[in-house]
Protein backbone atom coordinates (compact mmCIF):
# COMPACT_ATOMS: atom_id res chain seq x y z
CA UNK A 1 0.00 0.00 0.00
CA UNK A 2 0.94 3.50 -0.62
CA UNK A 3 2.18 5.54 1.85
CA UNK A 4 0.09 7.96 2.98
CA UNK A 5 1.57 11.56 3.86
CA UNK A 6 0.46 14.60 4.06
CA UNK A 7 2.19 15.14 0.71
CA UNK A 8 0.62 12.51 -0.53
CA UNK A 9 -2.74 13.58 0.64
CA UNK A 10 -2.21 17.42 -0.39
CA UNK A 11 -1.61 16.23 -4.29
CA UNK A 12 -4.76 13.78 -4.08
CA UNK A 13 -6.66 16.82 -3.00
CA UNK A 14 -5.42 18.94 -5.25
CA UNK A 15 -6.13 16.63 -7.83
CA UNK A 16 -10.05 16.05 -6.73
CA UNK A 17 -10.76 19.77 -6.15
CA UNK A 18 -9.11 20.59 -10.07
CA UNK A 19 -11.20 18.03 -11.70
CA UNK A 20 -14.37 18.87 -9.54
CA UNK A 21 -13.37 22.66 -10.71
CA UNK A 22 -13.61 21.59 -14.29
CA UNK A 23 -16.42 19.57 -14.31
CA UNK A 24 -18.15 22.19 -12.19
CA UNK A 25 -17.22 24.73 -15.11
CA UNK A 26 -18.81 22.44 -17.93
CA UNK A 27 -22.29 21.97 -15.79
CA UNK A 28 -22.33 25.95 -15.00
CA UNK A 29 -21.93 26.99 -18.78
CA UNK A 30 -23.06 23.87 -21.11
CA UNK A 31 -19.41 24.04 -22.52
CA UNK A 32 -20.54 26.28 -25.01
CA UNK A 33 -19.42 30.03 -24.52
CA UNK A 34 -23.25 31.14 -24.42
CA UNK A 35 -24.22 29.90 -20.88
CA UNK A 36 -21.52 32.23 -19.57
CA UNK A 37 -22.61 35.14 -21.74
CA UNK A 38 -26.19 34.68 -20.02
CA UNK A 39 -24.53 34.24 -16.37
CA UNK A 40 -22.69 37.78 -17.29
CA UNK A 41 -25.87 39.58 -18.87
CA UNK A 42 -28.37 38.78 -15.75
CA UNK A 43 -27.26 40.75 -13.32
CA UNK A 44 -26.15 43.68 -15.69
CA UNK A 45 -29.39 43.92 -17.23
CA UNK A 46 -31.10 43.62 -13.81
CA UNK A 47 -28.98 46.61 -12.28
CA UNK A 48 -29.94 48.82 -15.84
CA UNK A 49 -33.60 47.88 -15.32
CA UNK A 50 -33.68 49.15 -11.40
CA UNK A 51 -31.80 51.83 -12.06
CA UNK A 52 -34.07 52.94 -15.11
CA UNK A 53 -36.70 52.58 -12.39
CA UNK A 54 -35.39 54.21 -9.25
CA UNK A 55 -34.16 57.10 -11.79
CA UNK A 56 -38.15 57.29 -12.31
CA UNK A 57 -38.37 58.03 -8.97
CA UNK A 58 -35.37 60.27 -8.31
CA UNK A 59 -37.06 63.07 -6.40
CA UNK A 60 -37.95 60.45 -3.09
CA UNK A 61 -33.93 60.01 -3.14
CA UNK A 62 -32.53 62.26 -0.81
CA UNK A 63 -28.57 63.22 -2.40
CA UNK A 64 -28.27 59.57 -3.26
CA UNK A 65 -26.89 58.68 -6.54
CA UNK A 66 -29.05 56.50 -8.26
CA UNK A 67 -26.84 54.34 -10.21
CA UNK A 68 -24.30 53.71 -7.72
CA UNK A 69 -27.02 52.87 -5.15
CA UNK A 70 -28.49 49.98 -6.67
CA UNK A 71 -25.42 48.66 -8.08
CA UNK A 72 -24.39 48.18 -5.07
CA UNK A 73 -27.56 47.08 -3.36
CA UNK A 74 -28.15 44.74 -6.37
CA UNK A 75 -24.61 42.95 -6.54
CA UNK A 76 -24.73 41.70 -3.09
CA UNK A 77 -28.28 40.68 -3.38
CA UNK A 78 -27.73 39.09 -6.59
CA UNK A 79 -24.57 37.46 -5.22
CA UNK A 80 -26.69 35.83 -2.38
CA UNK A 81 -29.23 34.77 -3.96
CA UNK A 82 -27.06 33.07 -6.78
CA UNK A 83 -25.31 31.26 -4.23
CA UNK A 84 -28.08 29.94 -2.83
CA UNK A 85 -30.22 28.82 -5.94
CA UNK A 86 -27.27 27.01 -7.76
CA UNK A 87 -26.40 25.47 -4.57
CA UNK A 88 -29.77 23.46 -4.37
CA UNK A 89 -29.03 20.70 -6.75
CA UNK A 90 -25.32 19.90 -6.20
CA UNK A 91 -25.95 16.72 -4.75
CA UNK A 92 -28.57 16.31 -6.80
CA UNK A 93 -26.26 16.36 -9.75
CA UNK A 94 -22.83 14.99 -8.20
CA UNK A 95 -24.02 12.48 -5.61
CA UNK A 96 -22.74 9.59 -8.40
CA UNK A 97 -19.41 11.17 -7.88
CA UNK A 98 -19.42 10.19 -4.51
CA UNK A 99 -19.19 6.55 -5.28
CA UNK A 100 -14.95 7.57 -5.63
CA UNK A 101 -13.92 7.43 -2.37
CA UNK A 102 -11.84 10.04 -2.92
CA UNK A 103 -14.33 12.54 -3.78
CA UNK A 104 -15.71 13.98 -0.09
CA UNK A 105 -18.88 15.60 0.14
CA UNK A 106 -16.79 19.13 1.50
CA UNK A 107 -15.18 18.68 -2.21
CA UNK A 108 -18.23 18.69 -3.93
CA UNK A 109 -19.76 21.54 -1.92
CA UNK A 110 -16.30 23.81 -2.17
CA UNK A 111 -15.69 23.05 -5.85
CA UNK A 112 -19.68 24.31 -6.72
CA UNK A 113 -19.08 27.14 -3.80
CA UNK A 114 -15.72 28.63 -5.83
CA UNK A 115 -16.96 28.63 -9.11
CA UNK A 116 -19.74 30.76 -7.61
CA UNK A 117 -17.85 33.12 -6.17
CA UNK A 118 -15.98 33.89 -9.25
CA UNK A 119 -18.55 34.22 -11.38
CA UNK A 120 -20.37 36.53 -9.25
CA UNK A 121 -17.17 38.46 -8.96
CA UNK A 122 -16.82 38.34 -12.38
CA UNK A 123 -20.17 39.97 -13.15
CA UNK A 124 -19.45 42.20 -10.67
CA UNK A 125 -16.24 43.50 -12.84
CA UNK A 126 -18.28 43.60 -16.20
CA UNK A 127 -20.33 46.39 -13.90
CA UNK A 128 -17.63 48.29 -13.04
CA UNK A 129 -16.74 49.80 -16.84
CA UNK A 130 -19.99 51.98 -16.19
CA UNK A 131 -17.30 54.07 -14.64
CA UNK A 132 -15.90 54.99 -18.12
CA UNK A 133 -19.35 55.37 -19.13
CA UNK A 134 -20.08 58.26 -16.80
CA UNK A 135 -22.67 56.57 -15.44
CA UNK A 136 -20.93 56.19 -12.04
CA UNK A 137 -18.29 58.43 -10.75
CA UNK A 138 -14.92 56.96 -10.01
CA UNK A 139 -15.89 55.45 -6.36
CA UNK A 140 -14.81 57.35 -3.30
CA UNK A 141 -12.85 54.55 -1.45
CA UNK A 142 -11.73 51.25 -3.97
CA UNK A 143 -10.29 49.52 -1.27
CA UNK A 144 -13.22 49.39 0.83
CA UNK A 145 -15.45 47.94 -1.60
CA UNK A 146 -12.99 45.08 -2.48
CA UNK A 147 -13.04 44.55 1.37
CA UNK A 148 -16.58 44.39 1.29
CA UNK A 149 -16.88 42.38 -1.37
CA UNK A 150 -14.64 39.63 -0.19
CA UNK A 151 -16.90 39.61 3.02
CA UNK A 152 -19.63 39.41 0.86
CA UNK A 153 -18.25 36.34 -0.82
CA UNK A 154 -17.35 35.20 2.72
CA UNK A 155 -21.03 35.20 3.59
CA UNK A 156 -22.11 33.77 0.64
CA UNK A 157 -19.81 30.48 0.73
CA UNK A 158 -20.99 30.21 4.78
CA UNK A 159 -24.67 30.71 3.65
CA UNK A 160 -24.18 28.02 0.65
CA UNK A 161 -22.72 25.10 3.01
CA UNK A 162 -25.33 25.95 5.23
CA UNK A 163 -28.07 25.54 2.17
CA UNK A 164 -26.49 22.93 0.23
CA UNK A 165 -26.25 20.89 3.42
CA UNK A 166 -29.92 21.31 4.27
CA UNK A 167 -30.66 20.13 0.71
CA UNK A 168 -29.19 16.99 1.59
CA UNK A 169 -30.00 16.48 5.18
CA UNK A 170 -33.81 17.35 5.22
CA UNK A 171 -36.73 16.80 2.87
CA UNK A 172 -37.60 20.18 3.17
CA UNK A 173 -34.37 21.50 2.23
CA UNK A 174 -35.24 22.73 -1.44
CA UNK A 175 -38.16 24.34 -0.13
CA UNK A 176 -35.62 25.88 2.94
CA UNK A 177 -33.61 27.32 -0.22
CA UNK A 178 -36.02 29.09 -1.85
CA UNK A 179 -37.42 30.89 1.26
CA UNK A 180 -33.44 31.94 2.53
CA UNK A 181 -33.04 33.26 -0.92
CA UNK A 182 -35.98 35.00 -0.99
CA UNK A 183 -35.12 36.45 2.38
CA UNK A 184 -31.59 37.53 0.80
CA UNK A 185 -33.87 40.51 -1.06
CA UNK A 186 -34.71 42.13 2.49
CA UNK A 187 -31.83 41.32 4.86
CA UNK A 188 -29.34 42.43 2.03
CA UNK A 189 -30.35 46.18 2.31
CA UNK A 190 -30.99 46.50 -1.74
CA UNK A 191 -33.58 49.04 -1.21
CA UNK A 192 -33.10 51.08 1.76
CA UNK A 193 -29.88 52.92 3.74
CA UNK A 194 -30.07 52.04 6.87
CA UNK A 195 -29.84 56.08 7.74
CA UNK A 196 -33.22 56.24 6.14
CA UNK A 197 -35.00 53.94 9.18
CA UNK A 198 -36.13 55.31 11.88
CA UNK A 199 -32.65 55.05 14.62
CA UNK A 200 -34.96 52.83 16.78
CA UNK A 201 -35.15 50.26 13.91
CA UNK A 202 -32.27 50.62 12.26
CA UNK A 203 -30.24 48.31 14.97
CA UNK A 204 -32.84 45.19 13.89
CA UNK A 205 -31.90 46.29 10.26
CA UNK A 206 -27.96 46.24 11.17
CA UNK A 207 -28.63 42.26 12.64
CA UNK A 208 -27.82 41.02 9.48
CA UNK A 209 -24.29 40.88 8.20
CA UNK A 210 -25.03 41.46 4.65
CA UNK A 211 -26.67 45.24 5.58
CA UNK A 212 -23.42 46.20 6.59
CA UNK A 213 -22.11 44.87 4.00
CA UNK A 214 -24.12 46.82 1.78
CA UNK A 215 -23.30 49.71 3.70
CA UNK A 216 -19.92 49.18 3.10
CA UNK A 217 -19.78 48.88 -0.30
CA UNK A 218 -21.73 52.30 -0.74
CA UNK A 219 -19.29 53.97 1.77
CA UNK A 220 -16.49 52.98 -0.86
CA UNK A 221 -18.70 54.10 -3.55
CA UNK A 222 -20.26 57.55 -2.29
CA UNK A 223 -19.93 57.20 1.32
CA UNK A 224 -18.51 61.43 1.25
CA UNK A 225 -22.10 62.05 0.39
CA UNK A 226 -24.13 60.05 2.75
CA UNK A 227 -23.41 58.91 6.13
CA UNK A 228 -23.50 55.05 6.51
CA UNK A 229 -23.72 53.02 9.57
CA UNK A 230 -21.45 49.63 9.44
CA UNK A 231 -19.03 47.56 11.38
CA UNK A 232 -16.53 45.41 9.19
CA UNK A 233 -15.92 43.44 12.84
CA UNK A 234 -19.47 42.31 13.46
CA UNK A 235 -19.43 41.07 9.51
CA UNK A 236 -16.32 38.82 10.58
CA UNK A 237 -17.97 37.61 13.59
CA UNK A 238 -21.27 36.75 11.83
CA UNK A 239 -19.22 34.90 8.80
CA UNK A 240 -17.00 33.17 11.34
CA UNK A 241 -20.20 31.71 13.18
CA UNK A 242 -21.71 31.01 10.13
CA UNK A 243 -18.84 29.12 8.71
CA UNK A 244 -18.86 27.26 11.70
CA UNK A 245 -22.61 26.37 11.03
CA UNK A 246 -22.28 25.62 7.56
CA UNK A 247 -19.43 23.05 8.21
CA UNK A 248 -21.05 21.44 10.74
CA UNK A 249 -23.55 20.41 8.48
CA UNK A 250 -21.41 19.19 6.27
CA UNK A 251 -19.90 16.78 7.93
CA UNK A 252 -22.95 15.97 9.25
CA UNK A 253 -24.10 14.98 6.01
CA UNK A 254 -21.19 13.48 5.17
CA UNK A 255 -21.56 10.93 7.81
CA UNK A 256 -25.01 10.12 7.38
CA UNK A 257 -25.37 10.47 3.37
CA UNK A 258 -27.82 12.24 1.55
CA UNK A 259 -31.48 11.61 1.81
CA UNK A 260 -32.52 10.18 -1.24
CA UNK A 261 -35.34 12.32 -2.64
CA UNK A 262 -35.73 10.36 -6.27
CA UNK A 263 -38.72 7.80 -4.89
CA UNK B 1 -34.29 1.62 12.83
CA UNK B 2 -33.67 -2.07 11.48
CA UNK B 3 -29.85 -2.62 10.88
CA UNK B 4 -29.42 -4.14 7.73
CA UNK B 5 -25.68 -5.92 8.56
CA UNK B 6 -25.24 -7.23 11.73
CA UNK B 7 -21.35 -8.17 13.24
CA UNK B 8 -20.24 -9.13 9.70
CA UNK B 9 -16.25 -9.59 9.24
CA UNK B 10 -14.39 -10.79 6.91
CA UNK B 11 -10.66 -9.93 5.23
CA UNK B 12 -9.36 -10.62 1.68
CA UNK B 13 -5.98 -11.58 0.99
CA UNK B 14 -4.56 -10.22 -2.06
CA UNK B 15 -5.23 -12.47 -5.18
CA UNK B 16 -7.81 -14.05 -3.28
CA UNK B 17 -11.59 -13.51 -5.18
CA UNK B 18 -14.35 -13.46 -2.86
CA UNK B 19 -18.20 -13.88 -3.89
CA UNK B 20 -20.69 -13.01 -2.00
CA UNK B 21 -24.40 -14.84 -2.71
CA UNK B 22 -27.30 -12.68 -1.64
CA UNK B 23 -30.68 -12.32 -2.53
CA UNK B 24 -32.80 -8.74 -3.53
CA UNK B 25 -32.23 -6.56 -0.30
CA UNK B 26 -30.28 -8.88 1.83
CA UNK B 27 -27.99 -5.63 1.93
CA UNK B 28 -25.21 -7.22 -0.78
CA UNK B 29 -24.92 -3.36 -2.67
CA UNK B 30 -24.82 -1.73 0.94
CA UNK B 31 -22.19 -4.18 2.00
CA UNK B 32 -19.97 -3.87 -1.18
CA UNK B 33 -20.58 0.25 -0.89
CA UNK B 34 -19.39 0.61 2.61
CA UNK B 35 -16.57 -1.57 1.71
CA UNK B 36 -15.59 0.91 -0.99
CA UNK B 37 -15.86 3.90 1.20
CA UNK B 38 -19.25 5.09 -0.28
CA UNK B 39 -21.00 4.77 3.02
CA UNK B 40 -19.90 4.89 6.42
CA UNK B 41 -20.88 2.02 8.51
CA UNK B 42 -22.92 2.84 12.07
CA UNK B 43 -20.33 1.36 13.99
CA UNK B 44 -17.15 -0.82 13.30
CA UNK B 45 -14.34 -0.40 11.04
CA UNK B 46 -12.74 -1.30 7.38
CA UNK B 47 -8.89 -1.49 7.24
CA UNK B 48 -8.18 -1.12 3.52
CA UNK B 49 -4.53 -2.17 2.91
CA UNK B 50 -4.81 -2.68 -0.81
CA UNK B 51 -5.81 0.41 -3.45
CA UNK B 52 -9.58 -0.77 -4.31
CA UNK B 53 -11.66 0.54 -6.93
CA UNK B 54 -15.01 1.90 -6.49
CA UNK B 55 -18.01 -0.31 -6.50
CA UNK B 56 -18.01 -1.33 -10.03
CA UNK B 57 -21.94 -1.26 -10.41
CA UNK B 58 -22.35 -0.71 -14.49
CA UNK B 59 -23.67 2.76 -13.69
CA UNK B 60 -22.06 4.33 -10.50
CA UNK B 61 -19.69 6.43 -10.71
CA UNK B 62 -20.48 8.37 -13.37
CA UNK B 63 -22.49 11.30 -14.04
CA UNK B 64 -25.53 11.27 -16.12
CA UNK B 65 -25.23 15.08 -17.14
CA UNK B 66 -21.85 14.96 -18.37
CA UNK B 67 -20.40 13.40 -21.62
CA UNK B 68 -18.78 10.20 -21.96
CA UNK B 69 -15.38 11.80 -22.81
CA UNK B 70 -15.80 14.02 -19.60
CA UNK B 71 -16.93 11.19 -17.55
CA UNK B 72 -13.70 9.28 -18.57
CA UNK B 73 -11.34 12.86 -17.99
CA UNK B 74 -12.95 13.30 -14.89
CA UNK B 75 -11.95 9.79 -13.46
CA UNK B 76 -8.65 10.09 -15.14
CA UNK B 77 -8.00 13.24 -13.07
CA UNK B 78 -8.78 11.73 -9.54
CA UNK B 79 -6.93 8.51 -10.23
CA UNK B 80 -3.80 10.03 -11.90
CA UNK B 81 -4.27 7.92 -14.83
CA UNK B 82 -2.58 9.14 -18.33
CA UNK B 83 -5.98 10.23 -20.35
CA UNK B 84 -4.75 9.50 -24.01
CA UNK B 85 -4.21 5.79 -23.45
CA UNK B 86 -7.29 5.68 -21.29
CA UNK B 87 -9.19 7.10 -24.04
CA UNK B 88 -8.00 4.90 -26.37
CA UNK B 89 -8.89 1.73 -24.43
CA UNK B 90 -12.16 3.44 -23.59
CA UNK B 91 -12.89 3.90 -27.46
CA UNK B 92 -12.08 0.25 -28.30
CA UNK B 93 -13.49 -1.76 -26.04
CA UNK B 94 -17.20 0.44 -25.48
CA UNK B 95 -17.44 0.66 -29.48
CA UNK B 96 -19.56 3.84 -28.64
CA UNK B 97 -18.20 6.07 -31.36
CA UNK B 98 -19.35 9.31 -31.93
CA UNK B 99 -21.39 8.80 -28.73
CA UNK B 100 -19.01 9.54 -26.43
CA UNK B 101 -19.47 13.35 -26.58
CA UNK B 102 -23.43 13.10 -25.62
CA UNK B 103 -24.72 12.94 -22.31
CA UNK B 104 -24.46 9.74 -20.75
CA UNK B 105 -28.57 10.41 -20.18
CA UNK B 106 -29.17 10.16 -23.37
CA UNK B 107 -27.42 6.34 -23.58
CA UNK B 108 -29.68 3.40 -23.29
CA UNK B 109 -28.57 1.32 -20.32
CA UNK B 110 -26.77 -1.39 -22.91
CA UNK B 111 -24.34 1.62 -23.89
CA UNK B 112 -23.90 3.28 -20.32
CA UNK B 113 -23.18 -0.15 -18.99
CA UNK B 114 -20.39 -0.64 -21.39
CA UNK B 115 -18.94 2.96 -21.11
CA UNK B 116 -18.80 2.74 -17.40
CA UNK B 117 -17.33 -0.63 -17.70
CA UNK B 118 -14.78 0.49 -20.04
CA UNK B 119 -13.98 3.25 -18.11
CA UNK B 120 -13.28 1.62 -15.09
CA UNK B 121 -10.69 -0.57 -16.34
CA UNK B 122 -8.89 1.79 -17.51
CA UNK B 123 -7.58 2.41 -13.63
CA UNK B 124 -5.37 -0.08 -12.14
CA UNK B 125 -6.71 -1.48 -8.86
CA UNK B 126 -5.61 -4.33 -6.12
CA UNK B 127 -8.85 -4.97 -5.51
CA UNK B 128 -11.85 -4.79 -7.69
CA UNK B 129 -15.70 -4.38 -5.87
CA UNK B 130 -17.78 -5.56 -8.47
CA UNK B 131 -21.36 -5.01 -7.64
CA UNK B 132 -24.26 -7.67 -9.70
CA UNK B 133 -22.45 -7.89 -12.96
CA UNK B 134 -25.00 -10.31 -14.79
CA UNK B 135 -26.15 -9.13 -18.03
CA UNK B 136 -27.09 -5.78 -19.00
CA UNK B 137 -25.29 -5.96 -22.30
CA UNK B 138 -26.20 -8.09 -25.24
CA UNK B 139 -24.33 -12.13 -25.54
CA UNK B 140 -21.52 -10.60 -27.28
CA UNK B 141 -20.77 -8.01 -25.15
CA UNK B 142 -21.39 -9.81 -22.34
CA UNK B 143 -18.44 -12.35 -23.33
CA UNK B 144 -16.08 -8.80 -24.01
CA UNK B 145 -17.27 -8.00 -20.23
CA UNK B 146 -16.02 -11.53 -19.26
CA UNK B 147 -13.05 -11.78 -20.89
CA UNK B 148 -11.77 -8.22 -19.92
CA UNK B 149 -12.43 -8.66 -16.36
CA UNK B 150 -10.31 -11.85 -16.23
CA UNK B 151 -7.31 -10.34 -17.91
CA UNK B 152 -8.04 -7.40 -15.87
CA UNK B 153 -8.21 -9.25 -12.17
CA UNK B 154 -5.97 -12.36 -12.77
CA UNK B 155 -3.44 -12.12 -9.85
CA UNK B 156 -5.55 -9.42 -8.08
CA UNK B 157 -8.56 -9.43 -5.22
CA UNK B 158 -12.06 -9.26 -5.95
CA UNK B 159 -14.94 -9.03 -4.22
CA UNK B 160 -17.92 -9.90 -5.99
CA UNK B 161 -21.55 -9.59 -5.19
CA UNK B 162 -23.89 -10.91 -6.71
CA UNK B 163 -28.03 -12.95 -6.68
CA UNK B 164 -26.84 -15.59 -9.18
CA UNK B 165 -24.53 -18.13 -7.91
CA UNK B 166 -23.25 -18.78 -11.63
CA UNK B 167 -21.02 -16.06 -11.97
CA UNK B 168 -19.54 -16.26 -8.24
CA UNK B 169 -18.76 -20.09 -9.37
CA UNK B 170 -16.98 -19.13 -12.41
CA UNK B 171 -14.75 -16.32 -11.19
CA UNK B 172 -14.69 -16.88 -7.31
CA UNK B 173 -12.14 -18.99 -4.81
CA UNK B 174 -14.03 -18.26 -1.64
CA UNK B 175 -17.88 -17.64 -1.31
CA UNK B 176 -19.65 -15.66 1.73
CA UNK B 177 -24.06 -15.88 1.74
CA UNK B 178 -25.25 -12.71 3.31
CA UNK B 179 -28.93 -13.56 4.55
CA UNK B 180 -31.00 -11.70 6.90
CA UNK B 181 -28.21 -9.25 7.34
CA UNK B 182 -25.43 -12.35 8.83
CA UNK B 183 -22.50 -13.23 6.90
CA UNK B 184 -21.40 -16.82 6.64
CA UNK B 185 -17.83 -16.98 4.87
CA UNK B 186 -17.24 -20.78 3.23
CA UNK B 187 -13.68 -21.98 2.25
CA UNK B 188 -15.40 -23.67 -0.69
CA UNK B 189 -17.38 -22.30 -3.30
CA UNK B 190 -19.94 -25.05 -3.72
CA UNK B 191 -20.48 -25.39 0.14
CA UNK B 192 -21.72 -21.92 -0.15
CA UNK B 193 -23.69 -22.48 -3.08
CA UNK B 194 -25.32 -25.50 -1.46
CA UNK B 195 -26.20 -23.31 1.92
CA UNK B 196 -27.55 -20.31 -0.62
CA UNK B 197 -29.71 -22.83 -2.25
CA UNK B 198 -31.15 -24.07 0.93
CA UNK B 199 -31.74 -20.41 2.32
CA UNK B 200 -33.77 -19.68 -0.81
CA UNK B 201 -35.70 -22.73 -0.57
CA UNK B 202 -36.76 -21.24 2.88
CA UNK B 203 -37.95 -18.30 0.76
CA UNK B 204 -39.60 -20.24 -2.06
CA UNK B 205 -37.46 -18.96 -4.86
CA UNK B 206 -35.80 -21.36 -7.02
CA UNK B 207 -33.53 -20.91 -10.27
Amino acid sequence: MQQITFLSSLQLQQRVLSALLRREIIALTGKNGMGFLMLMLEPFVFVVVLGLVFILRADSFKNVPIVEFCLSGYCILWACRFHIMKIMNVIAVNQALLYHRYVKMIDIMIARIIIQCFTTTLSLFLLFPLVFFGAITYPNDPPLIIFSWILVQWYAFSVSLIAGSVVGLYKFGLKFCLILGAFHVVITGAFFMVDWIPSTYADYALIFPMVHATEMMRDGLFGNMVSTHYSAFYIICGNILLTYIGLALCRQLAQRGPIDDSY
Amino acid sequence: MKPVLKNVSFSVQRGEKLGILGCNGAGKSTLIRIIGGVENPTSGTVTREMSMSWPLAFQGGIVGSLSGIDNLRFICRIYNVDYQTALKSVEEFSELGSYMYEPIKTYSAGMRARLAFAISMTVDFDCYLIDEISAVGDKRFNEKFKERLMDKTHNRSVVMVSHFYGVIREYCDTAAVLNSGILTVFDDVKDAIEYYESTLKVKNITF
